[in-house]
């Protein structure tokens, strides 16, 4: 079984490429199909406990992927903040 | 290949919709919550006029939100009154939305069983999230996809069942309308078309019953395993409704708490004694409505509410005037707090007859308790000499002679100066004679002049 932190890692690179997709077609009915499937990635997410933002359609909401591995200095700062 | 199945094996024997949500410890909801509220605020401040406004003239800034207690005490109480006079001011909405006039994707409203009716804009995701927590109850209760629901109700824009409507169709459970039928149309329909779970108000559900055996119908043998209520005091807040509804249909009956504008927002616990609030999908805490503090673990306080669901008519901290007893823990597991015996009774309705507080629902359990006493009965509430007087009119079950009514009523009388240290005046009606509703079972008749009522009362 995923462990919840496997499963949101997964969910939101699932959202990356639902959202990857949708601005790369032009097909009304596909755009319509990921929007649905992103509301429902989003509920997904929120359902894990894992997001408190209201819509998947705010700003923002689509985060990019995580670069490498942060230095252990770098995560102490972010942590700090 | 097998088919790709809606659920695992394993998924499938959990007693929990969502296991680690519902059984998530206090300190880790809490904390969820304060994360949610706070995104929820800057939302509103953002998008909605009418937020902005109330907060403004408070000095309010969503940056003053740092704990759950900030939330309570800072964020202005909303009630019902304030969103039906802007609608009218400015329909259908005025500046309650929150979210461009495009994005509303279904428009419901209240029952207007209080006066007009409130407008209630659903974005589309505001619907999926509202029909989830139906099926939270739902998979509780035992119902499961392959489960199918008739709906004995008329589909218009009454917010009532469409959401169950929504968490069925969440479920993949097959979902049959019986929108236009009457009530020998739908026990035919039952009949024809064989669903497993029966969605009405709870007073429908014993009318169908009644109708049914007039047709010489017994609907124990009937396909429905399940019925699930909701729309007014159901079998979680009054035990001889559940014992009615099961015996009548050889079923498990269920009930949630909902309102309209806000979220189908608690469904019901294993127990069957009460019902759950959604914490994923509302924050609520419970505040003396005559002081506005909080009120402790257990004590009755009236419900406020607040709905991540509704985006499109956000509702924070909204007076949903139900008074109830909220506690932490529950047998079945979850932590999610818990609404022994549902709705107690209504702030506007808890009125004091020669010093004593009476609860509507408290009268309407021991009615309901009362062998000879038929499910029609109403209170009625009158002004006279100083003080409010409440009389209780109720039909004798057919089967009582009009020779033993006098005793019957008496005998009512008895039980309830016993139970709850009141006298009231209890006649009994012929039967036939009291007004039956489809939708909104009217207990209450509030004939007192509104100058004479509590404030909370108006
Ligand atoms: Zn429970």
């Amino acid at each position: 079984m995923l462990k919840p932190a496997e499963m949101i890692a997964r969910l939101r690179r699932a959202r990356r490429l639902v959202h990857e997709i949708h601005v790369g077609t032009d097909i009304p009915q596909i755009q319509s199909i990921l929007r649905h499937a992103d509301q429902n990635l989003h509920w997904a997410l929120w359902n894990l406990g894992e997001i408190d933002e209201l819509r998947p359609d705010l700003p923002g909401s689509v985060k990019p992927a995580a670069r490498a591995k942060p230095k252990p200095g770098a995560r102490k700062r972010a942590k700090k903040r | 290949m097998p088919r790709w199945e809606q659920h695992t094996a394993a998924a499938r024997r959990s007693l929990f919709w969502n296991a680690r949500m519902e059984r998530m410890p206090r300190a880790e909801l809490d904390a969820l919550h304060l994360a949610k509220l706070r995104g929820l605020v800057a939302f509103v401040y953002e998008r909605s006029p009418y937020y902005r406004r109330k907060f403004d003239e408070r000095g309010l800034k969503p940056r003053h939100i740092a704990t759950l207690d900030d939330y309570k005490r800072l964020v202005p109480l909303t009630d019902k009154q304030d969103f039906i006079r802007l609608q009218s001011e400015r329909p259908p909405y005025g500046d309650t939305l929150a979210l461009p006039f495009d994005l509303v994707a279904h428009h419901v409203e209240t029952s207007g069983s209080t006066g007009l009716p409130l407008a209630i804009p659903l974005s589309a995701y505001d619907t999926e999230r509202y029909g989830e927590s139906w099926t939270y109850g739902f998979w509780a209760h035992g119902i499961r996809p392959e489960d199918s629901f008739y709906f004995a109700f008329n589909w218009g824009n009454f917010a009532g069942f469409w959401s169950c409507y929504y968490g069925a169709r969440r479920m993949g459970c097959r979902v049959i309308s019986g929108g236009g039928a009457d009530s020998q149309g739908h026990i035919k329909n039952i009949l024809r078309l064989k669903p497993t779970v029966l969605i009405s108000t709870p007073t429908f559900a014993l009318r169908l019953a009644t109708v049914a055996k007039e047709m010489g119908v017994d609907l124990r043998d009937s396909s429905i395993r399940f019925t699930y209520h909701a729309g007014e005091p159901g079998p979680f807040a009054l035990p001889a409704m559940k014992r009615q509804i099961d015996e009548a249909w050889g079923a498990d009956s269920g009930e949630l708490l909902g309102i309209a504008e806000i979220e189908a927002f608690a469904p019901g616990c294993p127990e069957r004694d009460g019902v759950h609030v959604n914490e994923m999908n509302v924050f609520a805490w419970s505040m003396n409505p005559a002081t506005g503090a909080e009120v402790g673990d257990g004590e009755v306080g009236e419900n406020i509410i607040t709905s991540y669901t509704n985006s499109a008519q956000p509702l924070l901290n909204y007076r949903s005037h139900d008074l109830v007893r909220s506690v932490g823990g529950c047998a079945c597991g979850r932590t999610w707090r818990k609404l022994p015996g549902v709705v107690l009774g209504r702030t506007d309705f808890m009125v004091t007859v020669r010093g004593t507080n009476v609860y509507q629902t408290a009268v309407e359990n021991l009615l309901g308790e009362h062998t000879g006493v038929s499910p029609f009965f109403q209170l009625v509430l009158e002004h006279a000499d100083g003080n409010d007087r409440m009389t209780v009119e109720f039909e004798p079950d057919p089967a009582v002679a009009r020779a033993d009514w006098d005793a019957l009523a008496r005998a009512v009388g008895d039980r309830i100066h016993k139970a709850l240290h009141v006298r009231l005046e209890v006649n009994p009606m012929a039967p036939g004679t009291l007004p039956r509703y489809d939708l909104k079972t009217k207990r209450i008749i509030d004939k007192r002049p509104k100058e004479l009522r509590r404030e909370l009362d108006r």
